[in-house]
């Protein structure tokens, strides 16, 4: 009977032991997080699911491997050191490093190290828990960026406005020389010569402004206006790639929104059509005035080049955030905060293109809802 | 500046007739007497300030047909220069000048007082400066 009962005890005790083990292994299959263990030499002994899926490894690829196999070959120097910490009893806790996939990919991951130890004690190998935070860095990393970028709008905003009112003496003082009488020929065609540089100064200083001023209210402006001041900064650019400019920009159309943000968005545009260009190439932009069905009035915009076009892949990633084809420069990042600014505002972004050897290019078209007409009257009189 | 202007102007300028008494308000004295120069050799009648508070007190005296003012100044700015200005001279035609930041928040403090200015920005070619006075009502 005695016998019995410790029969029973035992069988019961051994199911609720392996009921608790077949639970924890469930929890580990189930984890996102990559879950791994190793022997104090550094030779995996368990790769769960998520593991397989973050590092491209199976387990029956690792288990029995080296989890070198995973780490960059520059920083293999950091095992010893894990396993050092690990002997000694020691944790790490959120580690960032870098890891390599199979097929080569190296990603960011945030890693945990804790010693595993036998039921006497003794510490047998470590477990570590691997979270893939490569999305999480390139995020931070386009912050970092833009930031930076902010910060030399700032600065170049700021130097902008030092020189308007120097040049905008230096300006008049040249007005008033010209109108000097008795000039020779030769003065007044050098004064005829600075006047001209110097509005191409006021020009450029008003631009530089002009994209980070603060302008929370729309209004009324010209858009051929706004086409030609973006057009006027690629100026260099356009004449260094050999390549023509056609504008067909429908007379007195104007608009009635944030003009800053049409300036970035067609920057944007612009610099895409520049460089998928071949030199001698053509860029085309036109605007009109446009009722669409859903949004209203508004604008639309259209810039169009004759370059190489988008391939069949490339098309369906066009506005995902970081998706660049140039990769030395892209940041990924202009078409998607372009079809955010216009889809915020009711406006939208659409796109043509061709990689036909014969007539190959890109027409990208942007649809700006002018709001409803609210001009304020400016003069008392 | 007389008689200057008639034989060198290759081509006739055309100024504003009943608008012809012009405040300049700039605390760059380059900027308030060059364009000075500049209007009166158009047939204005132009007067140089450096600060709000000079302009202010002249006008109270006799209220000039136009002024154009420089937005970020020491002391009075343009802003509240305008506001004043136009208290004791309603039918004085304003046109703020600026090259400056917060010059938009600036101009939004005052719309939320109910007083819409007209802002040019700096720098601003003469011509371009005569033709929006010109073109005044």
């Amino acid at each position: 009977m005695i016998f019995e009962k410790e029969m029973v005890r035992y069988i019961t005790e051994k199911d609720q032991s392996e009921d608790a083990a077949l639970l924890l292994a469930a929890i580990v299959e189930s984890s996102d997080d990559a879950i791994v263990s190793k022997d104090l030499n550094g030779v995996v002994t368990s790769w769960n699911r998520a593991a397989e899926r973050i590092f491209g490894y199976k387990a029956e690829e690792m288990i029995g491997q080296p989890i070198t196999l995973i780490i960059p070959p520059e920083l293999h120097g950091d095992e010893p050191q894990i396993l050092a910490k690990v002997r000694a009893g020691e944790r790490i806790d959120h580690f960032e490093t870098v890891r390599v996939r199979k097929n080569g990919e190296r990603i960011n991951i945030s890693l945990t190290v804790s010693p595993v130890k036998d039921p006497s004690g003794v510490i047998i190998g470590a477990a570590k828990i691997a979270r893939d935070i490569t999305h999480q860095k390139r995020v931070e990393a386009a912050l970092h960026t833009s930031e930076k970028l902010a910060s030399v709008g700032r600065l170049a905003a700021t130097v902008a406005h030092e020189i308007n009112n120097p040049l905008e003496a230096i300006t008049n003082f040249i007005y008033l020389a010209k109108q000097q009488p008795g000039l020779s020929e030769n003065l007044r065609r050098y004064l005829s010569c600075a006047d001209e540089e110097l509005r191409r100064v006021a020009h450029i200083a008003r631009q530089t402004l002009g994209f980070f001023r603060d302008s929370s209210q729309p209004i009324s402006f010209a858009v051929a206006e706004v086409i030609d001041d973006v057009l006027a900064l690629y100026d260099r650019k356009f004449k260094y790639r050999g390549l023509t400019i056609e504008r067909r920009i429908q007379p007195h159309l104007t608009a009635y929104a944030l003009p800053n943000e049409l300036r970035q968005i067609l920057s944007n545009l612009i610099t895409n059509a520049i460089d998928a260009s071949r030199d001698g190439g053509k860029i085309i932009i036109a605007a009109r005035a446009l009722q669409h069905w859903r949004s209203g009035p508004g604008i639309r915009i259209t810039v169009a080049d004759n370059g190489a076009g988008i391939s069949q892949e490339d098309k369906h990633q066009l506005f995902t955030p970081f998706f660049t084809t140039k990769t030395a420069v892209g940041t990924g990042l202009g078409l998607w905060i372009t079809k955010d600014l216009l889809e915020k505002k009711g406006g939208r972004i659409r796109f043509r293109s061709s990689n036909d050897p014969a007539r190959s290019g890109t027409a990208m078209s942007i649809f700006v809802p002018s709001s409803p007409v609210a001009v304020a009257d400016e003069h008392a009189a | 500046m007389s008689g200057v202007a008639s034989n060198v102007q290759p081509e006739p300028r055309k100024i504003n007739d009943k608008l012809k008494y012009i405040f300049v308000i700039d605390d760059e004295s380059h900027i308030a007497d060059s364009l000075v120069e500049i209007l009166n050799g158009c047939g204005y009648h132009a007067y140089a300030f450096y600060d709000g508070r000079a302009a202010i007190d002249f006008a109270r005296q006799r209220c000039p047909d136009i002024v154009v003012s420089d937005v970020i100044m020491p002391k009075l700015n343009g802003v509240d220069t305008a506001i004043m200005i136009r208290e004791h001279c309603p039918a004085t035609r304003i046109v703020l000048f600026s090259g400056q930041a917060g010059t938009p928040a600036l101009l939004d403090q005052a719309r939320i007082k109910g007083h819409n200015f007209e802002l040019l920005p700096k720098p601003m070619h003469p011509d371009q400066l005569l033709k929006r006075l010109s073109a005044l009502k």
